[in-house]
């Protein structure tokens, strides 16, 4: 793959947590990795080796001790707050474990939410909620709050509203974790269509080996530290 | 949904709404916090402002052009002026004098029925119309043992038309009850001079002279003539003696209003914060996804001062719709109470409550400042 076609590249990237002493931790230490578009890569690791603190690299929620994170061809390191901010609203979507839809809104607003923060104003908004709520089989969702979903339906209205402002890159941490097998399959699967169909790159962060299957590369953690990549067989 | 609707629904996600209606119960109780402060403050600024209308009603509605008064007197209600009465005799021939009208102040008790109150009690000249006060009820017109007595004193000790009183154990029949008259701590009431120099018990005497000039005669020319003309007197042009009475009886008031609407808003003010302190970190995890999304600090200031203006103008609403119903009950039951609320002090205190908004914005707006969007990675 050329270098064009690399949606996040880190370049010895560390990044140190406490104070120096026994409570110092090396979260991430010393990793390279070049994330492609159109592909869906697993971070896999055991708890603690630091694939959260990887995407949080990556989408520039905190930065780097040491090394260099360029992410649709901008380095971060040095970027302020605002550029940050900036960035994440039209290239980064991010999607969690624990969802974080927000609760006050109905299912249609917390996915236009995004958009009108870039600009996008009603009812063009609206009327891409509907196209990504379609999509995602949410469309008699619309007008839910959140607490009225199930897990697998909350998640793929983070997912929607990572989707909003049609970013290159999406990051989702242990996006299955809080999810049944059938409803942690499905979320995957339309990653997975996400980063073919849409050219994105879509990292994912998770611990679930059954998510290997559904991977273009596996990229093993352990200590911070990269153990390994892998093409899984399919 | 159509595309119709107000511009502003049609913009986006009215998040500040829609966070304000999640929250209503904490929004609703913060509305009431800041709805009676801002009722405090009405109740304040009406009483400073019903003091301009009826406690100094009676002084500056006279129809006089100068008020003459004893040496270092510079106003009606805190001071003990006396002058000979024989001065008005020398005054009459001052050209350009039409009439003088002696004013003789007492204070003294009032009984009505069985109740004992104090009074400033104004002798006046039955027989002119510079001394007489504005009669609601009743006339202005008083015979010898007749009073006419402030409407809020009467309705605080029923007091009617007919009534029999005394004052400084006197009996006085009651023929009119006036207006402008009230002084919120002391209210005034009128009887014939004559008879105000029995219960003093000095004949020759009065505490003002009303002076009424020509139309040809220039109201400072007047004054300038009346100056020196008898030694040991003050004139002053009657606008300038009723700004002084204001002064004096505003003054007295001005510091424990000022000392109670300050109290009044720091208790708004602190409502308000803990209001959007609480709601931001309840909401902790809506504003750390906000800022995980995107949402550049602008917003985020706009989303907060949007909540905090909106508690504050519901606070205004609720304190000015409190303020309209419990205004006339308060007349009803406290009748010495002067409540009258100028257009100019309804905006003060809609300039107050803005500003309010924005400082009770401040501190929310620092805590927000520390919710880090990393934070949402730890499910
Ligand atoms: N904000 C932080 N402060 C201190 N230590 C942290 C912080 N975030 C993560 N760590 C530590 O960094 C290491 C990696 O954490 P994390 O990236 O969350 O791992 P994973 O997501 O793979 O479970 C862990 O030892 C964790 O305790
Ligand atoms: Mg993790």
């Amino acid at each position: 793959m050329s270098e064009r076609e690399m949606a996040v590249r880190l370049a010895h990237v560390t990044r140190v947590f406490g104070a120096v002493g026994e409570t110092q931790v090396r979260a991430v230490d010393d990793v390279t990795l070049d994330l492609p578009r159109g592909g869906l890569t697993l971070l896999m690791g055991a708890s603690g080796s630091g694939k959260t603190t990887l995407l949080s690299l990556i989408g520039g929620l905190i930065a780097p001790t040491a090394g260099s994170v360029v992410v649709e061809d901008m380095s971060l390191v040095g970027l302020g707050q605002p550029a940050l901010t900036a960035l994440r609203l039209r290239r980064i979507g991010i999607v969690f474990q624990a969802f974080h839809l927000i609760d006050a809104l109905s299912v249609r607003e917390n996915i236009e939410l995004p958009m009108n923060l870039a600009g996008v104003e009603r009812p063009e908004s609206q009327a891409r909620a509907l196209q990504l709520a379609e999509r995602f089989g949410l469309h008699d969702r619309l007008d839910f709050r959140p607490r009225a979903l199930s897990g697998g339906e909350k998640q793929r209205v983070a997912i929607a509203r990572a989707l909003a402002n049609d970013p290159a890159v999406i990051l989702a941490d242990e996006p299955t974790g809080s999810l049944d097998a059938r409803a942690g399959d499905a979320v995957i699967a339309l990653l997975h269509a996400e980063a073919r169909q849409h050219r994105r790159a879509v990292i994912v962060a998770s611990h679930d080996p059954r998510i290997a299957p559904f991977a273009d590369q596996v990229v093993r953690l352990a200590f911070g530290r990269v153990d390994g990549i892998e093409v899984p067989l399919r | 949904m159509s595309a119709g609707g107000p511009r502003w629904a049609r913009r986006g996600v009215p998040l500040a709404h829609r966070l304000i209606a999640f929250d209503r119960m904490r929004f609703g109780i913060t509305i009431a916090g800041i709805g009676f402060a801002v009722v405090l403050m009405l109740f304040l600024l009406a009483l400073y402002d019903g003091v301009r209308v009826e406690s100094n009603g009676y002084v500056a509605g006279r129809p006089a052009d100068a008020w003459v008064a004893q040496d270092n007197t510079t106003n009606f209600i805190k001071s003990s002026s006396f002058l000979r009465a024989a001065i008005a005799d020398t005054l009459r021939t001052v050209p350009g004098v039409t009439e003088v009208s002696p004013i003789l102040r007492l204070i003294t008790t009032v009984d009505i029925g069985p109740r004992r109150t104090t009074a400033i009690v104004l002798g006046i000249d039955p027989a002119s119309s510079l001394a007489r006060p504005e009669v609601v009820e009743g006339t202005a017109q008083l015979q010898r043992g007749e009073m006419i007595l402030d409407r809020a004193l009467a309705q605080r000790h029923g007091a009617r038309i007919g009534d029999s009183l005394r004052a400084q154990g006197h009996p006085f029949r009651l023929v009119g009850l006036s207006r402008g008259t009230n002084a919120v701590l002391t209210q005034l009431a009128f009887i014939p001079i004559d008879d105000a120099r029995e219960l003093l018990g000095f004949r020759e005497v009065a505490s003002f002279l009303l002076v009424r000039g020509d139309s040809g005669t220039a109201r400072d020319t007047l004054v300038r003539r009346l100056e020196g003309r008898v030694a040991h007197t003050n004139v002053f042009a009657q606008p300038v003696f009723a700004e002084n009475n204001m002064q004096e009886l505003r003054g007295g008031l001005l510091p424990i209003l000022a000392t109670v609407a300050v109290l009044g808003g720091v208790v708004a003010l602190s409502v308000l914060t803990l209001l959007l302190y609480g709601a931001i970190l309840e909401r902790r995890e809506a504003y750390a996804l906000l800022k995980a999304i995107g949402a550049a600090d602008g917003y985020l200031a706009r989303l907060i001062l949007a909540q905090s203006l909106a508690a504050v103008a519901g606070g205004v609403l609720f304190g000015v719709l409190a303020y309209l119903g419990a205004a006339p009950i308060t007349r009803q039951v406290v009748p010495e109470m002067v409540l009258s609320l100028s257009p100019w002090s309804l905006t003060g205190v809609a300039a107050a409550a803005l500003l309010l908004g924005a400082l009770g914005a401040l501190v929310p707006l620092l805590r927000v400042a520390r919710i880090y969007p990393a934070e949402l990675f730890r499910a």
